[in-house]
């Protein structure tokens, strides 16, 4: 792939923003703070100097000199993309310094708006800089067109986010905040200022009431990593994602929300910028209520600055084992008891499309990976489960087939191996009367399949780019690479599935009484994908609240680059939120989390069970 | 086209039984039609070729090849192709089959026997003849001899021998509604071809070499490069001579199993064609193999020693290694030690008259074959 096409599959997901590899992130980022000197940034201000969109400016010119080639880009970015940003930074260079042999950059545009802008956040950190606005101007989102903002501001605190509200109100000027820089779904696009909170790095642990105080600017993954030095973990969203972001977005869920919940339970307080530019704390007698739920589109209720999290212990003998089933229906029903009997930490029914994709190191390998779990291995669903050893011990009685952690390890580590044709085909031979699948969960057969897959770190390394199979050798050496608890806690290969195409999530909270209703939803969207021509797939399923209701994504994929699928994925999303529609008119515990939007902190009580409120 | 000689068209003619029988008829003069659907990347046409080159024939003008997809309706034909079909009447020689036993392939059993069969025949009604490739082991679960007629078993070992039986019913109630010649074929297992141990398939006879050939070389990478504790936990060792010593009991429990080479099968089958004969044909081996002989086939042939042949009741409790290896080889067990004789009265006058003879399997053969199978990593890189 040449560096202008690259530059444009950026899926705007961030990881680049933080060290989840353990590499150190992009010097020249963390340096400088502003997107456009992360990877993503040079991927798009490079993709807008080939089209001619931006012009070369001192801020450019700075972008492209800062970046040392260094390989930390290409390391983080192939794991969970596929792509070689390095490509683009080096391509971004040269056309710079081709531009500059025949005319000096341009200089700023002087401009009332940012110099009250600069005199509250400091001179670095606002901006009208084209180089940095193309950077917040767009994402893959299908439905979002490009809009380039005026202006880029990164406060640092409270203060200086109530001083900007204020400066907007003032000189009527929209506003859209984004928190780390990312952006997927295209809500934080705006024609006027867009906030971005990465500059505010509170964390300050309170470990007396469980509780850790974070500023806006602290990531998923950051924050994550502290809370496990300390013996805790956060229910925390996509790792790059900035945890306050995800709460007021529209509320953090994960595999851990079976026990951990979701919505409010998430966090105890919060402090946010309301839009008049008014300091408001959640915990206030006199604040609004926003723990309530109303099925419309809620507006932003405010800039959330800070908020005090939840903090949940961990064991030592806390681990992970996956339940294979052939067919999702009985995944979800046994996903179902387990959270009616409180057994697990985590806990979600996951699809091959799922499972492939986070476990390969590479697109072709996921690929072959689909294949092999559906077709080879017989697998229709697995049932993750996250939990202690007496968690473990309940599954292992309940007399289910059980891929231990081991075997996991044995799967993730032999990969290539597995999905060589011969292995294929041995496989299909296999089949009786019982799938593959429960000959690798017997306990007895363990030591047998390590010596024939042959796991290793080079063996799943022999499965990427030749030039990054010692980085990844290194990289699987380490043992949390191949646990699922840690991958889970610290979601890094999640992003892996936006891989082969930007994802498009629909997501649901359901009844779970029955599990057909989640066969007839994956009907509907099939059908969808069938007639809109465009590919995807179920996600994922986590019980909530004693197995009562789930959360359920739906996943559509495209290339944002091709007009053509563009077209078909919005009639595509037109039709799905049709469909969800008919089903919430039908039973309106289907709730779509669209109407979660903003709604972000509301209690869980309040949007599973809005059909139940008292009248 | 000359429209008076047959011509045949062919679906699964890029398979191992129909591209064997394609080569077959072209060797003999006739024209064939091979239905193909594109895979990998690569056209029908250019799959085709490269198949045709394997056999090391140039098959010329009288090998055509039509894009089709038997799990669509119409088989996905170019409208010409169509109208070509319509106006030649071609003999239909339904080849295209999902072979495995795997239950969660089922679905996949049923779309591609049953619903290809359907697809097939209503695109092809106005057929002069119609041949179905079935199996010897549509006969179901049974004992003693099973007779060129049609099959209704009480039960069957797997869905793969449901789906063929319940096709097999469904062409003759279609056929003899339609008036149209039938013939349903039912070979055993078939293996390579008996001189040159070339196949396009690697499974049932192959796959307990496979599996074990895999296991030792793993066994022995165990002990040479690594600690050897795998190994030695599996009770697995190497002698003085370095031969791999797998300390593996199996029981014979009587019967045999039937095999037949590619290339007896298709000239059987095309002898039975071209003699435009009707009706219900075995085409199987009048020799067949016990367990017993085959497992020291396949013990000399990896070189593991150690396997023995033990009655049912010496066994004990097997070891995770003797527990391994009999879960793997428990879907073709029916099979292995099948007590089902297949007659093959109707066939053996059409063998006769054109001096077809069932190649025995010695160990000659099977190693030959096993060559093949282990030098092109069990199909993997045949056509790479």
């Amino acid at each position: 792939m040449d560096a202008q096409k690259t530059a444009t599959q950026c899926r705007h997901y961030a990881m680049c923003k933080i060290d989840f590899l353990d590499t150190g992130i992009c010097p020249a980022g963390k340096a400088h703070g502003y997107t456009g000197f992360y990877p993503q940034g040079r991927m798009d201000i490079y993709a807008a100097l080939c089209q001619k969109k931006i012009p070369v400016t001192r801020a450019l010119v700075e972008i492209a000199d800062s970046c040392t080639l260094c390989d930390i880009c290409d390391r983080q970015c192939y794991f969970v993309a596929g792509l070689r940003p390095r490509q683009v930074a080096a391509a971004l260079k040269k056309k710079v310094k081709e531009s500059l042999l025949h005319s000096s950059p341009q200089d700023p545009i002087p401009d009332p708006f940012l110099e009250k802008l600069q005199k509250i956040v400091g001179n670095r950190w606002a901006t009208n800089d084209p180089a940095h606005r193309i950077c917040y101007a767009h994402d893959p989102c299908p439905v979002s067109p490009e809009t380039l903002p005026d202006y880029v501001a990164l406060p640092a605190d409270t203060r200086q986010v109530q001083r900007i509200v204020r400066l907007c109100n003032r000189h009527r000027v929209p506003f859209a905040v984004r928190g780390n820089g990312s952006s997927v779904m295209g809500f934080v696009l705006t024609p006027g200022l867009v906030i971005d909170t990465v500059r505010m790095r509170e964390l300050h642990f309170d470990p007396k009431n469980w509780v850790v105080r974070i500023g806006a600017g602290i990531s998923a993954f950051e924050l994550q990593k502290e809370a496990q030095k300390r013996g805790f973990r956060v229910n925390a969203a996509e790792p790059s994602a900035s945890c306050i972001g995800n709460i007021m977005c529209s509320g953090i869920f994960s595999l851990f929300s079976a026990s951990y919940g979701t919505g409010a339970d998430n966090f105890v307080d919060l402090e946010m910028v309301d839009r008049q530019g008014r300091i408001l704390r959640l915990s206030d007698p006199g604040a609004p209520n926003l723990l309530a739920f109303q099925k419309t589109d809620a507006p932003l209720p405010g800039i959330c600055t800070r908020a005090a999290i939840r903090l949940h212990p961990v064991f030592a003998d806390e681990t992970a084992a996956a339940v294979p089933f052939q067919n999702r229906s009985a995944a979800v029903k046994f996903a179902r008891e387990l959270a009616a009997r409180r057994l697990g930490t985590g806990l979600g029914v996951l699809g091959t499309e799922y499972i492939s994709t986070f476990l390969s190191p590479s697109p072709d390998l996921a690929r072959q990976a689909r294949s092999l779990f559906a077709e080879d291995l017989g697998i229709g669903a697995l049932v993750l489960v996250l939990g202690d050893r007496h968690t473990l011990q309940a599954i292992q009685d309940m007399e289910v087939p059980v891929m231990s952690p081991g075997l996991i390890r044995t799967l993730i580590l032999s990969l290539p191996n597995l999905c060589r044709q011969d292995w294929k085909s041995d496989l299909t031979g296999m089949g009786g009367d019982r799938p593959p699948y429960e000959l690798f969960c017997r306990p007895e057969f363990e030591g047998i399949l390590e010596t024939l897959l042959e796991p290793s770190p080079q063996t799943l390394a022999s499965g990427v780019d030749p030039d990054l199979r010692d980085f990844f050798t290194t990289l699987y050496a380490r043992p949390e690479m191949t646990d699922i608890l840690w991958l889970n806690t610290f979601r890094i290969i999640s992003s892996r599935m936006g891989r082969e195409g930007h994802v498009v999530a629909f997501i649901l909270y359901i009844p779970l009484e029955d599990p057909r209703l989640v066969e007839k939803l994956d009907a509907s969207f099939r059908e969808i994908t069938r007639s809109h021509r465009v590919r995807g797939d179920f996600g994922f399923l986590t019980p909530l609240d004693g197995g009562r209701m789930a959360v359920l994504e739906w996943d559509l994929y495209l290339d944002h680059t091709d007009p053509g699928e563009i077209k078909r994925m919005q009639g595509a999303m037109a039709a799905a939120g049709e469909m969800i529609e008919g089903y919430f008119e039908r039973d309106p515990r289907v709730l779509w989390i669209r109407y979660l939007l903003y709604q972000g902190l509301a209690r869980k009580e309040s949007f599973l069970y809005h059909s139940a409120a008292l009248k | 086209m000359n429209h008076t000689q047959p011509v045949f068209f062919i679906t699964g003619g890029s398979g191992f039984l129909g591209s064997r029988i394609a080569v077959e008829l072209l060797k003999g003069g006739a024209t064939v039609i091979l239905a193909v659907r594109g895979r990998d990347g690569k056209s029908p046409r250019q799959r085709v070729d490269k198949l045709m080159e394997w056999y090391g024939i140039r098959p010329g003008h009288r090998l055509l090849v039509m894009p089709a997809r038997i799990d669509h309706p119409g088989l996905d034909l170019d409208p010409t192709d169509r109208q070509t079909c319509r106006e030649i009447r071609p003999v239909v020689i339904h080849c295209a089959a999902d072979t495995s036993f795997a239950r969660h392939h089922r679905g996949r059993a049923r779309q591609v026997n049953l619903q290809g069969l359907e697809h097939v025949f209503s695109t092809l009604r106005n057929t002069r003849h119609f041949v179905h490739m079935s199996t010897a082991y549509t006969a179901g679960i049974r004992k003693g001899t099973c007779l060129e007629e049609p099959h209704h078993p009480a039960g069957f070992f797997n869905h793969y021998e449901e789906s063929k039986q319940r096709a097999e019913e469904w062409i003759i109630r279609m056929c003899r509604r339609e008036r149209i010649p039938l013939t349903l074929l039912r070979p055993s297992i078939v293996y390579g071809d008996s001189v040159t141990g070339r196949s396009l398939r690697f499974n049932a006879l192959y796959y307990p070499v496979r599996s074990l050939l895999k296991l030792r070389d793993s066994l022995q990478r165990n002990i040479r490069e690594g600690n050897g504790r795998r190994a030695r936990e599996l009770g697995v060792r190497t002698d003085r001579k370095g031969n791999l010593v797998m300390p593996l009991r199996v029981t014979d429990t009587g019967g045999g199993v039937d095999l037949i080479p590619v290339d007896h099968l298709a000239r059987a089958a095309t002898a039975i064609v071209r003699e435009g004969q009707t009706g219900i044909f075995h085409i199987v081996s009048r020799q067949r193999q016990s367990f017993s002989r085959l497992t020291e086939f396949v013990a000399q042939y990896t070189g593991i020693r150690g396997i023995s042949i033990s009655p049912a009741a010496d066994l004990g409790s097997p070891t995770p290694l003797e527990q391994f290896i009999s879960q793997l080889m428990d879907p073709y067990q029916p099979y292995f030690c099948d007590r089902r004789v297949f007659d093959d009265r109707r066939t053996a006058p059409v063998l006769q008259r054109t001096g077809l003879t069932c190649p025995e399997l010695d160990y000659a053969t099977f190693t030959r074959c096993m060559d093949y199978g282990v030098s092109v990593n069990w199909g993997a890189e045949i056509f790479r």
